[in-house]
């Protein structure tokens, strides 16, 4: 809750102004019927004699009857723009928040998210967190200035009216919020019901001819049947609360007005109210309820953001895995890697990847480091990278230990292509500029040159700066690697580390880049860790981590 | 039937259109209750509008209008009814469609068979059968009926206003000039509205992840502190760019709430006038009561309402064409093999004999060769080694011999039938397989040995399991065959899913045995045991065994090599004369 008014605290005068512009527009609609059933009225009773009738002041009534539609709308519309305008403030500065709580703890505490769509989930919970001043907060408001407004504005008349207005508008809202929160409990199963039948609707297509071999088709029809019943029922049970809480508005609404107009009727006849004014309240007390139909819906989000936000608040709470010191050690003179001793174990994973691990590559040196899927060589970078710290033994650049300096001398002194570089849904150049924002056209150019994508480039009508879509998704696998690999060599870092940087290239491609590398880093530290065989020939060593190095 | 990525809207709508028959009583009840809660409320406006009437001008007593107040409350009472029940039946038409196409969708999707379905990503496909398919519900839940009911209940209202002060229905009239042209400028005003504001919410959410992906990579940068500065900017720019495109976009929406609103306004004018005697035409010659006046005034707002209603409806419109856009593109794709053949032709028990003719196959629309001219006879009961690098064609070869694929060229024959010819459940009845990549299903691993034998015993399920080499890794289990595997169970490996796979081909009583590298990812002394009982189980039945190291199946008869889609060696290994490699190239 606390986190909740933190939030939201900034944008108090922005979300003040569409919650207040809601209920003018609401207040003009309500306004327009009341006023309208009060003139019809009075002039009914006036037009009975011609001598009232040329008496009845005429003029005011009809301008404000076209003033409130004139205003209604003009409300409506600056109340739609206000409430965006707000939530997508809100939606800057959450975004912006959250970043800053997760940018040190990343990859490690993001890492876990990477696969699958937990990453997505984040988003979607960031989502439902934007939406709570619209969905919820906004109607909420409107909702209670509503029925108070409503309920002072009767007092004045009598109490007996505000009384039965302000019970029946309670009761609406009641149902109305009662049925939201049972809707969103629904809603809750209904999630798990349509993953369930996704990994069904899954596993089925991917065991097709498993399924079909082994005369597995009716079993799987049946369970797929079973699951998109389960998933329906739970859909109708959902929509069945919210019909339920539209309902009882319109049962609650009816109740009112009939109430209204009785003890109004009562109170015209012992003349203690007017019958225009009957007329006026009936109708305004009625239009009013329009301010409760968004309520079940505002109770079905508030269900969600609230999970949402615990969710959110829970990550961003993590301590970082890896702290680094805010003055870090001088940068050294030569940059010779040492590992000594290492030992890790992923936390709950399922066992060490190293133990003992014992490396040195002199500044300069070509390395190539291979084996096996799995058998540690994307952990290697990750360590050095200090995206994790080993549990024994350290890592050390020109004899002082990787722990000792601060991030950004760190980060400075390598150039990395991980395995799973990403390429942001931004431009070409956008890209390539991360690693060396100064960098001029010529500098991209020719990295790209070496890359074997310069070509490429030009053909583009729009060069550089062509939309590479996310994660690259416009590129070929092999193009976005090469990509990434020319980000990687525009950096000026003395030590170049590539993971894999030849999946998805064919050889030919492959050994001309190789080349270009070679060339580019010839006076750097390369560190090349793959599970093909390919361009260790060019390398000074080779080490098998299936082989284990101990001691 | 072509793939229809391009099917028009037209052709969509009467898709849509065709399916919803299913659904036709779900969407007339639908239509006819929300046409009846018209009705009442057309009777609501008149009781609301006779009280005022008896009380203001009439002047009487409460009293003696009880039974008007009581109808008041029983119409509220019964709206409300009504509004439940016709959401009830609009959610079961839509229920109805999802059904049905869900069911034709993975229908056809089986009949597509497995090698379609693996050169597609089976996320998009199940999105297809679940997202999709869903997609059609608001269409015909929300839409379809409210298409009816937003030209029914204001004709209803008109066909009651008209005959009290056609001066008032002209109004409404006028106010919604054409019924048809005021449902377009709802559509294009809601459409843009809603779709633009869920486009760039979406577009946002989607830079943000895919900020918080690459995080790792920022940082391998050094840019994802300054980063925190850009996710501030880019919010904001996407603030301003969008305010802009919503303050046009929000334009549509007010101008169907003023055209109501002004509507009312004149409403109350006219008729106020009329009173008066400012006017005096308009009402057929004999002068409005309060009470009509009234009954118009309250009918002007519900007169408006179906056509609002409609708006917040229309996206599910614009959805459920792109949904089935993506399903017809599944539906429209050729089945390999005729679902139910034209003559099923049975072919007798006991080991089969499988015969290649000349059989070319190739994958992407001719672009890449799979099998090239091969010509492969295996007799009845033989056993048969497929030797050769990956993409040699072996896996192909077994596609076609399960009927998963129909070759471009040549022909399939088992013992003297085409293939096309038998009925693909019974043939595949006769065959037990295991693949290259073998699936589980969730349950137990029981469960996924018993799935080639459902009404096998316990005894039988755990002998197949002895002879896979499941029990040397199942027995450190504490629950042994009886454990979980899949998404909520433990993981195996690799290797292990292979052999539970295995000890389901061989619980399986197949004649033929295919068999796709069955001792890859195994270590020397299972791939022993493994092949052991294989030539066990192998003894009376025929055999084709991918294999990578022929060396650890001594005992096949023939072994057959190939490379690129070719057969490029065959030894017969049952002929002792017959030493060194029997080379014979297929033509």
């Amino acid at each position: 809750m606390l986190f909740f008014i933190r939030l939201l605290k900034p944008h108090a005068r922005q979300m003040a102004v569409g919650t207040g512009l809601g209920f003018l527009a609401l207040a003009a609609g309500t306004g327009l019927m009341a006023l309208a059933a009060w003139f019809l009225t009075r002039a009914a009773l006036a037009g009975l004699d011609p001598a009232t009738a040329h008496l009845f002041n005429f003029f005011l009534p009809s301008i404000g009857v076209r003033v409130l539609a004139f205003g209604r709308t003009a409300a409506r519309y600056g109340e739609r723009l206000a409430c965006h305008d707000a939530t997508f403030a809100i939606l800057a500065s959450l975004r912006t928040w959250f970043y800053r709580r997760i940018e040190p703890l990343a990859p490690g505490v993001l890492g876990r998210y990477r696969s699958g769509d937990l990453l997505g989930r984040i988003g979607a919970d960031i989502d439902a967190l934007d939406n709570l001043y619209i969905r919820v907060v906004s109607p909420g408001v409107i909702a209670v200035a509503a029925a108070g407004t409503m309920g002072v504005l009767l007092l004045l008349l009598d109490s007996r009216l505000a009384l039965a207005a302000l019970g029946c508008y309670a009761l609406a809202g009641a149902g109305a919020i009662a049925a939201g929160a049972l809707g969103w409990r629904e809603g809750q199963g209904l999630v798990r019901a349509g993953a369930r039948l996704r990994t069904a609707v899954v596993d089925g297509l991917e065991g097709m001819a498993e399924v079909l071999v082994f005369d597995g088709r009716p079993v799987f029809l049946a369970r797929v049947a079973r699951l998109q019943d389960d998933m329906i029922n739970g859909q109708r049970r959902l929509r069945r609360c919210a019909a339920a809480g539209q309902s009882l508005i319109l049962l609650w609404a009816g109740c009112g007005l009939t109430t209204v107009l009785y003890i109004g009727a009562g109170l015209v006849a012992d003349s203690s109210l007017g019958a225009a004014a009957l007329a006026l309240v009936a109708l305004a007390v009625w239009a009013g309820f329009e301010a409760f139909y968004p309520l079940a819906d505002a109770a079905m989000a508030l269900g969600s953001t609230r999970e949402a936000g615990k969710r959110i608040l829970d990550l961003a709470g993590t301590p970082p895995a890896v702290c680094f010191p805010l003055a870090g050690a001088p940068v050294p003179e030569r940059f010779d890697l040492e590992w000594n001793g290492l030992g890790f174990a992923y936390e709950g994973g399922p066992g060490t990847v190293f133990n003992g691990f014992c490396l040195r590559v002199a500044q300069g040196q070509k390395v190539a480091i291979i084996g096996p899927s799995g058998c540690g060589k994307s952990t290697l970078v990750h360590l050095l990278m200090r995206f994790a710290d080993p549990q024994a033994g350290d890592i050390r650049i020109g004899g002082t230990a990787i722990r000792a300096f601060a991030e950004s001398d760190l980060r400075c002194l390598m150039g990395v292509l991980e395995q799973q570089g990403h390429l942001f849904g931004a431009t070409i150049r956008d890209n390539l500029l991360l690693a060396k924002p100064e960098a001029k056209d010529g500098d991209l150019a020719e990295v790209l040159e070496a890359v074997r994508l310069k070509e490429l480039v030009d053909s583009l009508p729009e060069g550089l700066d062509t939309w590479i879509g996310e994660g690259g998704r416009t590129l070929s696998g092999g193009q976005a690697r090469r990509l990434a690999l020319a980000r990687v060599l525009l950096k000026d870092a003395p030590i170049v580390i590539l993971d894999e940087p030849f999946a998805s290239l064919d050889r030919a491609t492959a050994a001309a880049v190789m080349a270009a590398v070679m060339d580019r880093c010839r006076d750097r530290t390369l560190i090349l860790i793959t599970h093909q065989r390919f361009g260790l020939e060019a390398m000074d060593r080779v080490i098998d981590l299936d082989r284990p190095i101990t001691g | 039937m072509t793939p229809s990525p391009g099917l028009s809207d037209r052709a969509a709508l009467a898709w849509l259109l065709r399916r919803g028959r299913a659904a036709g009583p779900w969407i007339g009840l639908c239509v006819g209750l929300g046409l009846a809660g018209g009705v009442l409320l057309i009777g609501q406006a008149a009781l609301v509008a006779g009280i005022i009437d008896a009380v203001a001008v009439q002047g009487r007593p409460r009293n003696a209008l009880v039974i008007w107040f009581g109808g008041l409350a029983v119409v509220c009472l019964v709206r409300a009814a009504l509004a439940l029940a016709r959401d009830a039946a609009a959610f079961n038409a839509g229920a109805a469609v999802k059904r049905a196409v869900r069911q034709d969708l993975l229908a056809h999707l089986f009949a597509l068979g497995p090698v379609w379905v693996a050169g597609r990503q089976a996320g998009a496909l199940a999105s297809a059968v679940t997202d999709q398919v869903e997609a059609l519900h608001a269409f015909f839940s929300f839409y379809l009926p409210q298409l009816a009911l937003a030209v029914l209940v204001p004709v209803a209202i008109l066909a009651f206003v008209f005959p009290l002060s056609w001066a008032a229905g002209a109004v409404l009239l006028i106010a919604a000039p054409l019924i048809p042209l005021f449902m377009v400028l709802v559509g294009m005003g809601a459409e843009s509205v809603s779709q633009r504001h869920f486009q760039t919410l979406a577009r946002m959410s989607a830079h943000f992840l895919d900020t918080l992906r690459g995080l790792a990579t920022l940082k391998a940068f050094d840019r994802s502190r300054d980063r925190a500065a850009t996710v501030a900017t880019v919010s904001q720019q996407f603030r301003s760019t969008t305010m802009a495109v919503l303050r046009i976009a929000f334009l549509s929406a007010a101008v169907l709430e003023f055209f109501s609103s002004l509507g009312i306004a004149l409403v109350a004018v006219v008729l106020a006038m009329g009173f008066l005697g400012h006017v005096d035409f308009g009402t057929w010659g004999h002068p409005l009561t309060l009470a009509g006046g009234f009954f118009i005034l309250i009918l002007g707002p519900d007169f408006f309402q179906p056509l609002r209603e409609l708006g917040t409806h229309y996206h599910a419109r614009a959805q459920a064409i792109a949904a089935v856009r993506e399903i017809q593109t599944l539906l429209g794709a050729a089945a390999p093999l005729p679902v139910v053949p034209m003559v099923g032709q049975s072919i007798g028990p006991g080991p089969v004999a499988v015969r290649l003719q000349d059989v070319t196959l190739t994958f992407d629309q001719g672009r890449r060769s799979a099998l090239d001219g091969v010509t492969l006879d295996i007799d009845a009961g033989a056993a048969v080694a497929l030797v050769g690098p990956s993409g040699a064609g072996k896996s192909s070869m077994f596609n076609l011999i399960m009927g998963f694929c129909r070759p471009d060229r040549g022909r399939v024959l088992i013992g003297a039938v085409a293939l096309e010819q038998i009925d693909p459940g019974a043939w595949r009845d006769r065959i037990a397989w295991i693949g290259q990549n073998p699936v589980l299903f969730p349950g137990t691993i029981a469960d996924n040995i018993r799935l080639a034998r459902p009404t096998a015993t316990d005894e039988q399920v755990g002998a197949a399991a002895d002879k896979a080499g499941v029990m040397a890794f199942a027995a450190a289990f504490p629950r042994q065959l009886e454990t979980v595997v899949g998404e909520q169970g433990i993981g195996l490996s690799k290797g292990q899913v292979q052999r539970v796979a295995l000890a389901r081909a061989l619980l399986k009583d197949a004649d033929l045995l295919l068999l796709d590298e069955p001792t890859a990812g195994l270590d020397p002394a299972t791939e022993a045991l493994v092949m052991a009982s294989v030539a066990t189980v192998a003894k009376g039945r025929t055999l084709v065994m991918a294999t990578h190291r022929p060396g650890a199946a001594p005992w096949v008869d023939r072994v057959v090599v190939m490379e690129a889609g070719r057969i490029v060696a065959d030894q017969d290994r049952r002929r002792e004369n017959d030493t060194g490699l029997g080379l014979r190239d297929e033509t």
